[in-house]
């Protein structure tokens, strides 16, 4: 393909900066190489693209600096004097009221207040010797035996009360051996079935269920109960309030 | 900040030639990139690029507002007087070639159409890729290439009658 000299004029820039293809390359030198014209006109062009890429950039005025930051202060300097909305609140604010912070935060009090409360309840009042690190030690360790105490006779009052329930829950065909020969278990009822008469007892399921009875003053409790059902109209209530 | 206002300086010095005017557009750029630095976004592009735009557009704001003033004078009548001298009183010789040819370069720019002036300097002074000439202009890449194509072609031609030799 013969160039043109409009078509040289139009990829100038092009062929100057090197995108240009092989075959238009060619072209292009093709024609510039046999015309004066475009030839003139591309080595000015390269010559004033070599000297603007060779200027420095001109120097800023040296009191422009501080006439920009006069102006800036004149207009925003004037604006922090005046009421700055939510600006008083701290930028690092909302980082607290992320989760692993406040969980942080949170654990640092509760530590502070046990040993606080540790301090304060060490014998002998608040005193400065209190605050000696092996009395605090001991006032801690003394705190945590007392809420383990308190915990586990919790748990074991929890637990007779279960056994207890679980006790008036029973059938009295659940005690076959201390059962009379003539008797018929299946049709005696519990207090609780005898009040309600319709319908299942909620609490069979818990019969099928194998128990366990660590307990040896339960246990005699359980025996002499089902004794008193089978032998008298006594309510086992009666019994239950003879434990101990 | 200073590098940044350097660059503002020389943008709005090569398109209006005036040191005063440059200075107070600079001035006016910063303040107003100061009160809308929060509407950039550096998705939009580099913050040099997004500079370059808030320039343009004032420079084009400043170009329609003095249009009656350069149609009552003569261009030629203000530009060639101008041009910033050098501070040192004593330059050597290729400095002085350099501020002479800084002050030619100026004179044929100011000959320029607005269009072809901006799209000049912004390549071939400012140092932009065509992308981010497009990006500050909003004009296709294809109108980028044509203007700075042409105005470079029509500068060279400004400068031949100038007398001005190419390098």
């Amino acid at each position: 393909m013969d160039w043109n000299c409009t078509l040289v004029e139009e990829r100038l820039s092009d062929f100057l900066e090197g995108t240009l293809l092989a075959d238009e390359q060619a072209a292009f030198s093709a024609h510039r190489a046999g015309c004066a014209h475009c030839s003139q006109m591309v080595a000015q062009v390269d010559g004033l693209l070599g000297q603007m890429h060779a200027l420095e950039p001109l120097p800023m005025p040296l009191q422009l600096a501080a006439r920009i930051l006069t102006a800036t202060r004149a207009e925003f300097g004037g604006a922090k004097q005046g009421w700055r909305g939510w600006a008083w609140w701290p930028r690092w604010a909302p980082a607290v009221w992320q989760p692993r912070v406040a969980m942080g935060i949170a654990t640092a009090l509760a530590t502070l207040v046990i040993v606080l409360h540790a301090v304060s309840a060490a014998p002998g009042g608040s005193k400065v010797a209190q605050l000696n690190p092996l009395n605090v030690l001991r006032a801690g360790n003394r705190q945590v035996h007392l809420a383990y105490a308190h915990t586990a006779k919790f748990v074991n009052d929890l637990r007779v009360v279960y056994e207890i329930e679980a006790l008036m829950a029973q059938p009295q065909a659940a005690a076959p051996p201390v059962a009379p020969p003539n008797a018929e278990p299946e049709q005696r009822q519990t207090p609780e079935q005898e009040s309600h008469p319709v319908g299942p007892n909620p609490r069979e399921k818990t019969q099928t269920m194998p128990r366990r009875n660590n307990f040896p003053a339960i246990r005699n409790a359980e025996l002499a109960m089902v004794e008193n059902m089978d032998s008298t109209d006594e309510q086992p209530s009666a019994t239950l309030r003879s434990l101990p | 900040m200073r590098r940044h206002t350097r660059r503002v300086y020389n943008l709005c010095y090569r398109f209006t030639g005036n040191s005063t005017v440059a200075e107070d557009l600079t001035q006016e750029v910063l303040l107003r990139v100061y009160r809308t630095i929060g509407s950039y976004q550096s998705q939009y592009g580099a913050f040099a690029t997004w500079l370059t735009s808030v320039t343009r557009n004032l420079l084009v704001d400043h170009h329609r507002r003095t249009r009656h003033d350069r149609m009552t004078d003569s261009i030629d009548d203000v530009l060639p007087v101008v041009e910033d001298k050098p501070s040192q009183v004593r330059a050597p010789d290729r400095q002085a070639e350099a501020a002479e040819l800084s002050a030619q370069l100026q004179r044929g720019l100011a000959r320029l159409s607005p269009e072809l002036r901006e799209a000049v300097i912004l390549r071939d002074l400012q140092g932009l890729d065509y992308r981010e000439i497009q990006t500050v202009l909003r004009v296709p890449e294809g109108t980028v290439k044509s203007r700075i194509n042409r105005g470079r072609i029509e500068l060279a031609g400004i400068l031949k009658q100038m007398g001005v030799r190419p390098a």
